[in-house]
């Protein structure tokens, strides 16, 4: 994990003191109601609380496969067909950790590839476990699960990505971590009891 | 300076005259004399015109010299001032000529045929006297020349000889044996454009030059086209000036009949002595015999057309009697006869110098020691990131090279810091196998180098030494824009640069003139170079539409009246793929002070046949290609030739006419022949193709931008699903929704959206251009089809990195009234779908007001009704009692108003009825979770409106795709439009339902009241009667009409 950084400083203008001060009420709304619907889950599934999912039935007109994709062209000095934006993208903090200035803090992606949705949800809590505790490092995940709930619900950027796109050369995973500012990438596939963080 | 020969005149100007001092200079050169040519302006022309034509390529190959215009002072034994009109006011040329015999060589009547003079005696010895002339001798080239400076006889000395014309009439020799087309006679005739040249009046025209006769005429232009009325006769075929050469020209007719306007007089025409050289009699006004004689024929004007039938009864005689026109050339404009006459005016043979031209005047690369260098026959150098006419100009050239078989290498030469990757249509040519990429450390020879953009080439000097391992015979500089920086330096630099003999080609006439008079010592091509394009289609949909208009316009016209008649689409985009397709006019009023326009765009827009409106000073530049109208006047143009079929075909068929002699592939075959000969190798015209991609099932990227709902993602699926199985959709999406896609069996792929970003949206948009060109190469996609409210520059540009990749939009209506919209991308869509919206009669928002520029088709639902489950079977999936009544709650995602509230307040009341299953949806995106109210069951997943028949009513909101599917399947329902001004015009949606008496609708604020009305849903009459009327609204779906217009597209 990154070095933590100094934290916020309280020598903003008055307005930015006062979103920071927002940022952080939001944060602990956030916490709380996070809190609230752990605690309502538990209880539905205890109750055996109704819940159906749907699927489409018949309408599927194809077979789920990925075409093939052909190489990309190479990019050069001399013959530069792709040139990256000078500046990457901020994610933001995610809901839990609004307070964080995105500018001062480590970007950290986690690879999150191939996992159920249990151990997905775990993952994706433990991460957001240790940034509250750390409070120095925005994530972002590299995941190749169709269901975002779990990002979505935390406020947290994915990028939707497959096994080849991280393992495949790492081209792919360059690209996304220049676009995204990310410092340092944990691969979560390693430690799925999160014992890396 | 000293010359044997100094000739002082206007060089400028096109026409015979040039023709003739072009002769004389090759002849005197041939003759070993040296040439001086000091350069003056015509005061009476207005236009700034350049240098071209033959005198241009006689400098560019030595043969003469053009004196710069600071040089103080040349001397020669003799003077000739070329035509007395040129010296009527000061030139800015201050060079002094000392010569011992001085010839003023009168080309023009004195006097005009009104008695009008045409130029003031007094004046112009003056001013002659001021460059130098002393004891000046005015030498009339003809009878009629002569006869009209009678009256001048006591005020200066008239030589008691013609000034001598050089026809070589070998040259103009041409096989007559049989009429080029047996009974019916072929006349024509070959002048400049201009408006004395022409007859009077229509019917003298068409007196002359019947409607229905074989009439060919070179030198056609704007004005003859005025006086005909805009429409030129079936039977004819015209030529604009140098559209095809005189020889070529004079074999393709049998008759040169030559009349033209009654105030003008022919002094001694050229193309008369060429047409006689190549065997014709021509048929001209009475008064020229005193010119001719007995070598051509003199009939009233009215009479012309009847003497060439007459002359056609009997061929052989025809023949014979022209023979007295050659006979007139040999005795008349001989080379002989001419060098004659200059030998006794500069009073003795001429010295023959040794003026060492070579053949080629090209310096032989120097040795270059490199291991087997490769090869091309055109080494393109540029900065090949730029974008817009210039990016088009190159690309239709290697283009051109590379179907021609010759080979092609490009070298990249960024004229700053790489900050863009290379321009959309220049990578396409080296996917296709077009042309091949060289490194700058790589050692290549080429024939040719093509340079263009030289204003940025070598700017800094940066990479000077790696690139010097290029070399080539002969370079090129393509200079389209007036230069602001030192000619002669950069020429000089890219000569040592390259290792060879370089010259310029100027775009246009401005930037030639600005090269010519600032740096006269630098070779300049001889003719513009101009843009070689591929025709663009004709604008596709609704025929009785305006016009779609790319304007370039001043402010205030854009903003008048007539201007909102019209689609007026910017034309800052003129160069964008496929841009011009949708274009049925180009108008293009540049600011004053631009230095550069688009060449080549107009070009292409010329090629397509569209009717191409410009100033008047484009008229050189684009002749007969576009219509010439002052700013003022430029709405009541369109208008004139919009509204008229003829003369709307007429543009159209002019303009390619324009385009094949001037922009064709053909011809710029034939330039580059003329330059570096044929290709080095015969490139197998296969190549191209092979390297090209398989043809494989075509693929398009479905774009759906994140929305609050699923409806952009919805719509997209319900068109892919009705797209042939020959077509393989993909499917990206800004939102989350990759686990819906997925379901349908389509590849998805996740582009986060940029609100996940603290950024502005211009700088995740440079990533988004990055993310989807990844995908349009990796899955060569040939189709775009966004479905969201703002396209952004991001994905018009990644889309047009392709050539071959086309733009669609779905783009639905009801946008909120005041909602900040912008268009700017529409024009640059290939194609607009708007899918229908039942309430679109009280559509307010501003796409209502664009109606003009899309497809309209019905809307489009995911689901045909017979694709819904029975009641049976989605009460089982869904765990539901069929026999008991069963409500559905969906009033969206959450992420714009509390829907849990909402629901909270709805299932209250619902809960009133015991009987009452009540299930809650919760949207996929949604972050809300609904599975808080005991006794009720959430529903996730998609979609829902699958499942339709297992309810009996819905509390709702009226999103685009579920209030259409609530009326088309009939579902009674209380609509809970979502009012937040982000969103389409939900409460209209609502209202209308409410209004046709087929749903109910309440606003947020009223869902406390919400109990009477499910009580009356409870009712199965009431239901019952919401049914019938929802039946009434007779909902289509539109998708496959959607899904047709794309599968159109994408061919």
């Amino acid at each position: 994990m990154p070095t933590p950084t100094k934290s916020p400083t309280p020598a903003a203008p008055t307005a930015n003191r006062e979103a920071q001060r927002l940022r952080v009420k939001l944060q602990e709304l956030f916490r709380e109601t996070e809190s609230i619907r752990r605690a309502l889950t538990e209880r539905n599934s205890k109750i055996g609380a109704n819940s159906v999912t749907i699927s489409p039935v018949g309408l599927a007109a194809r077979s789920l496969r990925d075409p093939d994709a052909k190489a990309l062209s190479a990019t050069t000095s001399w013959w530069p067909t792709r040139v990256l934006p000078q500046k990457s993208l901020v994610p933001p903090p995610g809901l839990g950790a609004l307070s964080l200035p995105r500018e001062q803090n480590a970007v950290v992606g986690f690879i999150v590839v191939g996992m159920g949705a249990e151990t997905l949800e775990r993952m994706v809590q433990l991460v957001s476990v240790s940034q509250r505790a750390r409070m120095n490092f925005i994530p972002i995940f590299f995941s190749s699960s169709t269901d975002f709930s779990s990002f979505r619900r935390r406020g947290y950027v994915l990028e939707y990505v497959t096994a080849d796109d991280v393992d495949g050369g790492g081209d792919r995973l360059r690209y996304l971590e220049r676009k995204w500012g990310v410092q340092s990438t944990i691969d979560l596939r390693d430690a799925s009891d999160g014992s890396t963080l | 300076m000293d010359f044997d020969v100094v000739i002082v005149g206007d060089f400028h100007v096109a026409g015979g005259t040039a023709v003739l001092a072009a002769n004389e200079i090759s002849l005197m050169h041939g003759a070993g004399l040296r040439v001086g040519l000091v350069a003056i302006q015509v005061s009476h022309v207005k236009a700034d015109l350049p240098i071209r034509g033959p005198i241009r390529d006689l400098i560019n190959l030595r043969k003469a010299t053009l004196v710069a215009p600071d040089t103080r002072q040349v001397t020669a034994p003799l003077a000739i001032f070329e035509n007395p009109r040129c010296f009527l006011a000061r030139s800015t040329n201050r060079t002094r000529v000392r010569a011992t015999q001085n010839v003023m060589a009168v080309h023009f009547p004195a006097f005009n045929a009104v008695g009008e003079a045409t130029f003031d005696v007094g004046t112009v010895t003056r001013i002659t006297s001021e460059i130098g002339a002393r004891d000046l001798l005015w030498a009339p080239v003809s009878a009629v020349v002569r006869q009209s400076m009678a009256p001048l006889s006591h005020e200066v000395t008239i030589s008691d000889w013609d000034w001598p014309y050089i026809v070589n009439a070998a040259q103009w020799k041409t096989d007559r044996t049989t009429s080029l087309s047996g009974k019916t006679p072929v006349l024509g005739r070959h002048s400049r454009p201009s408006r004395e040249k022409w007859p009077d009046t229509r019917a003298e025209m068409f007196k002359i030059y019947p409607r229905a006769a074989k009439v060919r005429l070179l030198g056609f232009g704007h004005d003859a086209l005025n006086l005909i009325g805009d429409r030129i006769p079936d039977a004819w075929q015209v030529f604009e000036f140098n559209e095809i050469s005189p020889l070529q020209f004079l074999g393709s007719i049998d008759y040169f009949v030559y009349y033209h306007h009654s105030h003008y007089l022919e002094a001694f025409s050229v193309a008369i002595l060429e047409a006689m050289a190549a065997g014709l009699l021509p048929i001209l006004p009475k008064y020229l015999e005193k010119n001719y004689g007995d070598a051509a024929l003199y009939p009233e004007p009215g009479d012309a057309f009847a003497t060439v039938r007459s002359l056609h009864q009997d061929w052989g005689a025809y023949r014979k009697r022209a023979t007295a026109g050659l006979d007139f050339v040999h005795e008349r404009a001989s080379p002989a006869g001419y060098l004659a006459r200059i030998d006794e005016l500069a009073g003795a043979r001429p010295k023959l110098h040794a003026v060492g031209i070579p053949a080629n005047p090209a310096p032989a690369p120097s040795e270059i020691s490199r291991t087997t260098p490769r090869s091309f026959d055109v080494l393109v150098v540029a900065d090949m990131t730029r974008t817009g006419d210039i990016e088009l100009r190159i690309a239709g050239e290697i283009s051109a090279l590379a179907e021609a078989g010759y080979r092609v290498g490009l070298l990249h030469f960024p004229a700053k810091p790489v900050t863009r990757g290379v321009s959309t249509r220049i990578a396409a040519c080296v996917r296709d196998g077009r042309a091949s990429v060289v490194s700058p450390e790589e050692s290549v020879r080429a024939r040719l180098i093509l340079a263009f953009g030289p204003h940025a080439l070598l700017t800094g000097m940066e990479g000077f030494k790696t690139l010097s391992k290029a070399a080539a015979e002969r370079i090129i500089v393509v200079a389209d824009a007036v230069p602001n920086y030192d000619v002669e330096a950069k020429s000089a630099a890219i000569s040592y640069l390259f290792d060879g003999h370089v010259t310029w080609a100027p775009t246009n006439g401005w930037v030639r003139t600005a090269i010519e008079r600032r740096f006269p010592s630098v070779p300049l091509e001889a003719k513009n170079w101009l843009p070689v394009v591929q025709s663009t289609a004709a604008a596709p949909i609704n025929k009785k539409r305006l016009p779609v208009v790319a304007g370039s316009l001043p402010a205030q016209l854009m903003k008048s009246a007539d201007a909102q008649q019209w689609n007026l689409v910017p034309a800052d985009n003129l160069s964008r793929p496929r841009f011009l397709d949708r274009c049925d006019a180009v108008v293009w009023y540049p600011d004053p002070g631009a230095s550069e326009w688009p060449d080549a765009a107009i070009a292409q827009a010329i090629a397509g046949g569209k009717l191409v409106v410009l100033p008047r000073k484009f008229e050189p530049q684009f002749g007969l290609g576009a219509t010439y109208s002052g700013g003022d006047r430029v709405h009541a143009t369109v208008k004139r030739l919009w509204s008229n079929k003829v003369l709307r075909t007429g543009v159209a068929r002019r303009a390619k006419q324009h385009a094949s002699s001037f922009y064709s592939e053909q011809g710029y075959r034939d330039r580059l022949s003329d330059l570096i000969g044929k290709p080095s190798h015969r490139r197998d015209a296969r190549s191209i193709s092979k390297t090209r991609k398989p043809n494989t099932r075509p693929r398009i990227l479905f774009l759906a931008s994140n929305g609050t709902g699923l409806g952009h993602v919805a719509r997209l699926l319900a068109i892919a699903r009705r797209l042939d199985r020959d077509i393989d959709p993909i499917f990206a999406t800004f939102g989350h929704a990759v686990d819906v896609i997925s379901q349908f069996g389509y590849p998805a792929h996740y582009i986060p959206s940029p609100i996940y970003s603290d950024l502005k949206t211009e700088e995740w948009d440079a990533w988004l251009r990055l993310d989807l060109q990844r995908l349009i190469e990796a899955y060569d996609i040939k189709l775009i089809v966004f479905d969201g409210n703002s396209p952004s520059p991001g994905l018009v540009d990644a889309a047009h990195a392709f050539s071959d990749c086309k733009l669609a939009w779905v783009r639905r209506g009801m946008w909120n009234a005041n909602s900040r919209s912008s268009f700017e991308q529409a024009a640059l869509f290939d194609l607009i779908i708007e899918p229908g919206d039942l309430a679109a009669s009280r559509d307010a928002g501003p796409t209502a007001k664009r109606r003009g520029e899309v497809l309209q088709v019905d809307p489009i639902m995911l689901l045909e009704k017979r694709e819904l489950l029975s009641r049976k079977e989605a009460a089982r999936r869904l765990h539901l009692d069929p026999r008991r009544p069963t409500a559905l709650v969906q009033v969206g995602s959450g992420s714009n108003r509390d829907i849990v509230r909402l629901v909270d307040s709805v299932v209250v009341a619902l809960q009133r009825h015991e009987q009452l299953q009540i299930m809650i949806a919760e949207w996929s995106i949604s972050s809300n979770d609904l599975s808080l109210w005991q006794g009720t069951t959430r529903l996730k997943g998609f979609p829902m409106a699958q499942y339709r028949n297992a309810f009996d009513f819905a509390v709702s909101a009226a999103g685009y795709n579920t209030f259409h599917e609530t009326i088309c399947y009939a579902l009674p329902t209380i609509f809970l439009a979502n009012a937040d001004p982000s969103m389409d015009d939900q409460v209209s949606r609502a209202r209308y339902a409410q209004d046709a008496e087929a749903a109910f609708e309440l606003s947020e604020d009223e869902v406390e009241d919400i109990g009477p009305f499910i009580d009356l849903l409870m009712n199965k009459a009431a239901r019952a009667s919401l049914v019938a009327n929802c039946r009434k609204l007779k909902v289509r779906n539109g998708a496959a009409a959607a899904a047709a217009a794309i599968k159109e597209l994408v061919g």
